[in-house]
């Protein structure tokens, strides 16, 4: 379209920026237990959006995500607590503890597709659970680890959340790279058509595991900042229902458009905070409003906004034909 | 002694066993006819045995309350499903998978908060019937006699079901619109209604279950939420829609938990995982099922 390719850079991203700037001054006017909330939020958004990577781009439904999320976690917490090293270094070797396990993980798994990938993942990640759960020698068991050691830099929730943000929006810069490129597509085309894709003669086989690694080593980062925040960790974070609530994020926001697991992870954790504010009962009501949501928004809240959108453009572009 | 110790862990895996066969069993039969994921499965059971903890309150924990109770309750739960899958489910069939995956997720987790509501937070159980208030001899050592009505009321089931899907009319109608919908609608048969009397029929087995552990276990909300997955690694061990399959993956997983807790009792729970490894890496497809291609 040649109307579009005038657009500049700017004018392309409006909303993208707008977003940006508002949670950039967000924790200025704001009370502290917001900022933690948005800081929680960006973090189970990260989650969400990695296993989108395999869910969303892939096709393949994982529900043994959260397994990475927990080896994250833990990764950072037994690295600062035991060996007493550096809080930058438990960083970054979470997500790299977590991309091994997901390449382990990932070798036997994406050979499967559907119910059968979605049960091995879940076996393995239920493994990973159960000696969590179990092995109080080295994981504490299920009293988890509480009292991580936070510099004093992050003390404050505010520079957390700053760190947070600008790690949550490299990640997000990382995501959106890898799946324009060649092998974004690729793996867009393998989930569209194997056979076509192994007929042409791709590695599909490489290319899944490929994915599942990046996606591993993105949710292992998320559980190392989320330990963080909490200052603790616990098994749960890796228990199969915490991967079955980020596929529904990602389901409820819209698995085909790039932020629609940041929409569903934002729009879940809110209604589970603010509904648990006036009722026990909040799974019901969280309950209802999916199904409410499954029968008039099929595409999610995402792929709701983005077909208005994309409707209102096309209007405007195309003249009405009679 | 230790032979009685093999023996007695050996009983108490089939017990298991059963009540996990009773939840994989409606969950395959929903997967082999109507294709969907049916998480809300673990729900159904869960509410299978507060409704049944419901009913034999009201009967007054008699003999024959327990019996009536077996027939009523099942029933009532599935009649509740029945009515959700043909206002909420029957729409999606057509749609994305995942849509449906989503869907049920909603029913489980809001059948999880109303059982809450309805019989409160506290762990209940219900009073075991008088004629089963006393052990049986074997080889000489006492056990339950409940638990081997239960493994006897697995195998019936089992028995029951299979003649059901195999030697009935509506059986064969199933098993028509599971391999060919749009074919089995144009020979005349309907089968929206179909699909709603499997999806029924699957939610008794769950709920048959649920509430035969009833008198048996405490019950919790939560129950069904582990019950549903351990359901779903059974049917997937088994081979997706296979019922003899159901049967002895149930009885593996069943096992493999009982003789667990002898060798490595803080590791019992990730022994079945293990095994679940196991055989997706080995035969993807399940003991049962058809063999699929890997690439």
């Amino acid at each position: 379209m040649p109307q579009k390719a005038k657009k500049g850079f700017l004018a392309r991203n409006r909303w993208l920026l707008i977003g940006v700037a508002f949670f950039a001054v967000f924790p200025l006017w704001t009370p502290v237990i917001w900022i933690h909330l948005a800081a929680e939020i960006f973090i189970i958004a990260l989650f969400a959006m990695s296993l989108n990577m395999i869910l969303g781009r892939g096709g393949l439904p994982s529900f043994g995500h959260a397994c990475f999320y927990c080896v994250g976690g833990y990764t950072t917490a037994l690295l600062t607590m035991k060996l007493h090293l550096h809080i930058s270094v438990a960083i970054i070797s979470a997500p790299v503890i977590a991309a091994l396990f997901a390449a382990i993980i990932g070798y036997f798994s994406v050979r499967l597709t559907g119910i059968h990938f979605a049960i091995l993942t879940l076996g393995f990640s239920q493994l990973v659970w159960a000696i969590a759960h179990k092995w109080y020698g080295f994981t504490k068991g299920d009293d988890g680890i509480t009292g991580i050691p936070v510099p004093a830099a992050f003390q404050a929730i505010t520079p957390y959340y700053y760190f947070v943000f600008v790690i949550l929006l490299v990640c997000l810069i990382l995501i959106r790279v890898v799946q324009n490129s060649p092998f974004g597509n690729a793996i867009v085309a393998i989930r569209e058509n194997r056979e076509r894709v192994t007929f042409s003669g791709l590695k599909v086989w490489h290319h899944l595991w490929l994915n599942f690694v990046i996606a591993g080593f993105f949710a292992g980062l998320a559980g190392s900042l989320l330990a963080l925040l909490n200052r603790a960790v616990f098994p749960d974070f890796g228990y199969w229902t915490k991967s079955a609530g980020a596929v529904l994020m990602c389901i409820f926001g819209g698995v085909g458009v790039f932020i629609g697991p940041i929409v569903g992870a934002a729009a879940i954790t809110l209604l589970e905070h603010y509904i648990s504010i006036y009722t026990f009962y909040w799974q019901l009501a969280l309950g209802c409003l999916i199904i409410i949501l499954v029968i008039s928004l099929p595409g999610g809240i995402g792929g709701f906004f983005q077909d208005r959108l994309r409707g209102r453009e096309e209007k405007r572009r195309t003249p009405e034909v009679p | 002694m230790t032979g009685w110790v093999l023996m007695s862990q050996f009983l108490s895996g089939l017990t298991t066993a059963m009540i996990y066969f009773l939840i994989a069993a409606g969950l395959t039969l929903i997967l082999g006819v109507l294709k969907i994921m049916n998480f809300a499965q673990g729900g159904i059971y869960m509410l299978g045995a507060y409704t049944c903890y419901t009913f034999i309150k009201a009967f007054g924990g008699t003999n024959s309350g327990f019996w009536l109770t077996l027939i009523i309750a099942p029933i009532a739960v599935a009649a509740f499903f029945c009515i959700l899958e043909a206002l909420l489910m029957r729409r999606f069939y057509e749609k994305v998978a995942l849509y449906m995956l989503l869907l049920t997720y909603g029913i489980l987790i809001a059948t999880y908060d109303m059982a809450r509501m309805i019989w409160g937070w506290i762990i209940k159980t219900a009073p075991m019937p008088p004629m089963f208030q006393r052990p049986v001899a074997i080889f000489g050592h006492p056990f339950p006699l409940y638990n081997v009505f239960l493994i006897f009321m697995g195998f019936f089931m089992f028995f029951l079901i299979w003649i059901v899907i195999r030697k009935t009319a509506w059986g064969k109608t199933m098993r028509a619109a599971a391999d060919d919908r749009e074919m089995t609608a144009a020979l005349g048969i309907n089968v929206p209604l179909v699909f709603t009397s499997v999806f029924g029929f699957g939610a008794w087995i769950a709920a048959m279950g649920g509430a035969l552990v009833a008198p048996m276990a405490g019950m919790a909300a939560d129950m069904g939420i582990d019950a549903g997955i351990i359901a779903f690694i059974v049917v997937v061990i088994a081979g997706l829609g296979s019922l003899p399959g159901a049967l002895l993956a149930a009885l593996i997983c069943g096992e493999v938990q009982a003789f667990g807790i002898l060798v490595l009792p803080e590791l019992a729970i990730a022994f079945m995982y293990l095994v679940l490894i196991v055989v997706l890496i080995v035969r993807p497809w399940g003991l049962f099922g058809k063999p699929i291609t890997i690439k």
